[in-house]
């Protein structure tokens, strides 16, 4: 969505038009889609004949169609059609600063220029990562002492669910080991 | 949805036609103080606190303390409902753990950074978790990162475990990834910055205040409740007796799409008829305002169709 200005570390939105784009009529022997029968298809129409959407139902999606976000801006999002939304959701309880803000493209754009990964196993480390560390520490309740980093909500709560068996064998207690329960008052 | 965290929670959706929940995991019941209290006769803060505190004690003493690990709660149930717990909820959860020995975690993936008004939902109600996990606001969406915190309890066993060379065996390939944990940090900064926190804060009870005053009144709306920027509003077919909806109706989901019409995105969650709200800090007081405007006529529409269908077995519909 950002294209890079010839000034250094400078970003522009590009301008982009989402709701159709052209592809070649499929060639003979080449698999063709129920929902592709014109050689301009939708963004609909693709997403129809090709995703498997998570916490969907297939029938809803298939029957009609998907909602094509396109461009966000502060708390709005606005889809291919044009559409603008307030959105009162932030995505899934997330996009707590709002849509469209530069510093955080910035600063991913720096980082994908200058490392744009490397692992943290065997102690390897980068500079993101340890200051990270420490700034969520600084703000959290004072008994926490380390961080683990993953990538969702959920894969933390399963190395959460590793790390406290790991304990349990650390500490030898071996009623408590693999078997042990844990219990819940969640629905995430 | 990975397959612990699924286990954990306990929604049905989640756990039917995936086998799940594993069976490392038992339940209690969530704090529900518009339906459960009431049903189990509680009606103070303080006696469902108690009750709930006493319905793990006797899960655990089946289990066999000796087996019970760990227990984990959201600070305020999200998905599972926008579920506010007692006052006092916490301090009487906490003490039955400690009698026992068990690990609290404190599920912030929703709360974090933020979200109640406060960085952490254990610091809004005062609770010192062993574990915390985090990941939405933390990036606020920008790249997909989590965070699990290791309080003291469970770092120092780790630490004093360390010296014979045992490798920490568990981690992902992008385990602080450099682009998520840049992006963090730069929001980070904004949240500083801007005192987003403080914001969540301030704006949470007019968010609140506005939508009771617009929809509370409303024929199939059972309960406007909120915490911090966390809101939601349970859809019932009668006020009177909480009598839910019968699920094929998909009310909630019913409402949700009228609010798209509307140019309003709100959430339907997947266990029951309520609707969540949890809009973006930086949003202002207007925008709150048109937020409970469109809510209202979404919901008046909805009833005007239910009207207009004519289905007699609900009680108001002529």
């Amino acid at each position: 969505m950002f294209a890079r200005n010839r000034a250094p570390g400078r970003l522009v939105a590009m301008t982009v038009e989402l709701a159709f784009i052209s592809v070649e009529p499929p060639s003979e022997g080449e698999r063709t889609l129920p929902h592709s029968r014109n050689s301009r298809k939708s963004l609909a129409t693709i997403d129809q004949d090709s995703l498997l959407h998570p916490f969907t139902a297939i029938s809803d999606q298939l029957s009609n169609g998907p909602s094509v976000m396109a461009k966000g801006d502060g708390i709005t999002v606005v889809d291919t059609e044009g559409k603008t939304y307030i959105d009162a959701a932030a995505g899934l309880w997330c996009v707590n600063v709002g849509y469209g803000r530069k510093e955080i493209a910035e600063a991913i754009l720096d980082q994908a220029l200058n490392l744009a990964y490397f692992h943290s196993f065997n102690a390897m480390s980068n500079a993101a990562s340890i200051l990270l560390s420490e700034r969520i520490l600084r703000v959290a309740p004072r008994n926490m002492e380390r961080v683990f980093f993953g990538t969702s909500g959920s894969d933390a709560n399963d190395s959460c669910v590793k790390l406290i068996w790991y304990y349990n064998n650390c500490v030898v207690d071996p009623r408590r080991r693999r078997s042990s329960h844990a219990i819940a008052a969640i629905m995430e | 949805m990975t397959v612990a965290a699924g286990s954990l929670t306990g929604i049905p959706l989640v756990h039917q036609d995936f086998d799940l929940p594993l069976d490392f995991v038992r339940h209690v019941s969530a704090p529900d103080t518009y339906r459960d209290a009431g049903a189990r006769n509680c009606h103070t803060d303080h006696d469902y606190a108690q009750l709930l505190a006493q319905e793990l004690e006797n899960l655990i003493q089946a289990e066999g303390p000796d087996t019970v690990a760990a227990f984990i709660a959201e600070p305020v149930m999200g998905t599972g409902g926008v579920l506010i717990p007692p006052d006092g909820y916490f301090q009487e959860i906490k003490k039955v753990l400690d009698r026992h020995d068990v690990l609290l975690i404190s599920d912030e993936v929703i709360c974090g950074f933020g979200r109640l008004g406060s960085w952490f939902g254990a610091q809004k109600y005062a609770f010192e978790p062993d574990l915390i996990t985090t990941a939405k606001g933390l990036t606020s969406g920008y790249q997909p990162l989590s965070a699990l915190l290791v309080g003291e309890r469970v770092w120092s066993v780790l630490h004093e475990h360390a010296e014979d060379g045992r490798v920490f065996g568990h981690g992902f390939t992008y385990s602080g990834h450099p682009i998520c944990t840049a992006a963090a940090l730069a929001n980070l900064d904004i949240i500083e910055r801007e005192g987003l926190v403080e914001r969540a804060a301030e704006l949470g009870p007019y968010l609140l205040d506005r939508m009771t005053e617009k929809v509370a009144t409303c024929r199939i709306v059972g309960d406007v409740r909120g915490a911090g920027m966390m809101l939601g509003i349970e859809l019932v077919a009668d006020r009177e007796t909480k009598t839910p909806f019968e699920p094929r109706r998909k009310i909630a989901a019913r409402v949700m799409k009228v609010c798209m019409s509307k140019g309003l995105l709100c959430r339907a969650l997947p266990n029951s008829d309520i609707i969540a709200i949890s809009p973006p800090f930086v949003i202002g007081k207007g925008d709150i305002d048109c937020i409970a405007d469109r809510m209202d006529q979404a919901l008046e529409q909805v009833v005007n169709e239910l009207q207009d269908e004519k289905d007699l077995d609900l009680a108001w519909v002529s």
